[in-house]
């Protein structure tokens, strides 16, 4: 699932599998961020995706998620 | 003692034990004469864990000890009972068995209420049903919140490892593919589901450990995540 994502510009990862087309994310989304395309929910909009995991925490068979990075702010990295 | 000073006195240490404040009276009373006095050497068992429980018990004077036996016969303090508490409450309406040992530590008394004599109580005098009920169900909402306090607690502990090792990771010059989590890998690395995840980031961020924004989880206080990690 991670190999196509945009590490620059990420958006949720909707797994096309598991999706079953009710459209919940796309009603839930506050940005219009998704649409269906083919019955599946996707991601029509990426730029106006804000991260906030509406569709993810909506979506009844769990097809979608959001990939975090987890790094140390630059001034308090431990020396050595 | 006379008979009435002994009532009296028996009402009065039932009016001590929580599932009995605010009641009548007439009810006190009514509990206090169908209640056992009960007299217990120092290193005496009162009942045993397993055992069918007898009913609701209330310490007069003395201490005793709640003990669980292990299964290579180990025991293990989990509680003490001073003057005015009282013990298991449930096999007054459960026909559960004790679900520990209780010994007296000292030369101790104890009022014992029997569960037949509670549930004939129970059946006349609705107010004492009534007031039962609220203080389980209060009982119930406070282990309920507890279980999600550890749970929670448990899950904050292994969340700032987490998050501390995979920081430390994306800090080695020599791996050049930063690591990516998703919510739903983060839950099952934890041991918990995402909603839980959700919630101790926002809970982590709120205490300014870590800052969310957007893809990125920014670890601010190193020390302080070392702290929420040893808490477990």
């Amino acid at each position: 699932m991670m190999k196509d994502f945009n590490h620059t510009n990420p958006t949720p990862i909707i797994d096309a599998d598991l999706c079953n087309g009710c459209g919940l994310c796309v009603t839930a989304c506050p940005h219009n961020a998704l649409g269906m395309v083919d019955a599946k929910a996707v991601v029509v909009h990426p730029q106006a995706c804000e991260y906030d995991g509406c569709c993810e925490l909506i979506c009844p068979v769990q097809a979608i998620d959001r990939p975090f990075l987890i790094v140390m702010r630059e001034d308090v990295k431990r020396d050595g | 003692m006379s008979h009435n000073s002994a009532l009296n006195q028996t009402i009065k240490i039932l009016t001590r034990v929580p599932y009995f404040g605010g009641l009548d009276p007439e009810i006190l009373t009514a509990i206090a004469q169908v209640a056992e006095h009960r007299a217990y050497d120092r290193d005496q068992v009162v009942f045993m864990e397993g055992d069918p429980g007898a009913g609701l018990y209330i310490v007069e004077h003395g201490w005793f000890k709640v003990v669980k036996i292990s299964l290579d016969g180990r025991e293990q303090a989990i509680h003490f009972l001073g003057p005015g508490e009282a013990f298991n409450a449930m096999s007054v309406f459960t026909e559960t068995p004790n679900p520990a040992t209780v010994i007296a530590l000292e030369p101790s008394t104890a009022l014992l209420v029997r569960r037949d004599a509670m549930i004939r109580l129970l059946d006349a005098h609705p107010r004492l049903a009534r007031i039962m009920i609220q203080k389980l169900a209060a009982r119930v909402q406070h282990l309920i919140t507890l279980v999600e306090d550890l749970s929670l607690r448990t899950v904050e502990a292994r969340m700032a490892r987490m998050l501390l090792a995979r920081g430390r990771q994306g800090e080695d010059q020599t791996v050049s593919r930063r690591r990516w989590a998703t919510q739903n890998e983060m839950a099952a690395r934890l041991g918990t589901v995402p909603d839980v995840v959700s919630r101790t980031l926002r809970k982590l961020a709120s205490e300014g450990m870590i800052e969310v924004s957007r893809h990125q989880i920014k670890i601010l206080d190193i020390e302080g995540l070392e702290r929420v990690a040893k808490l477990e």
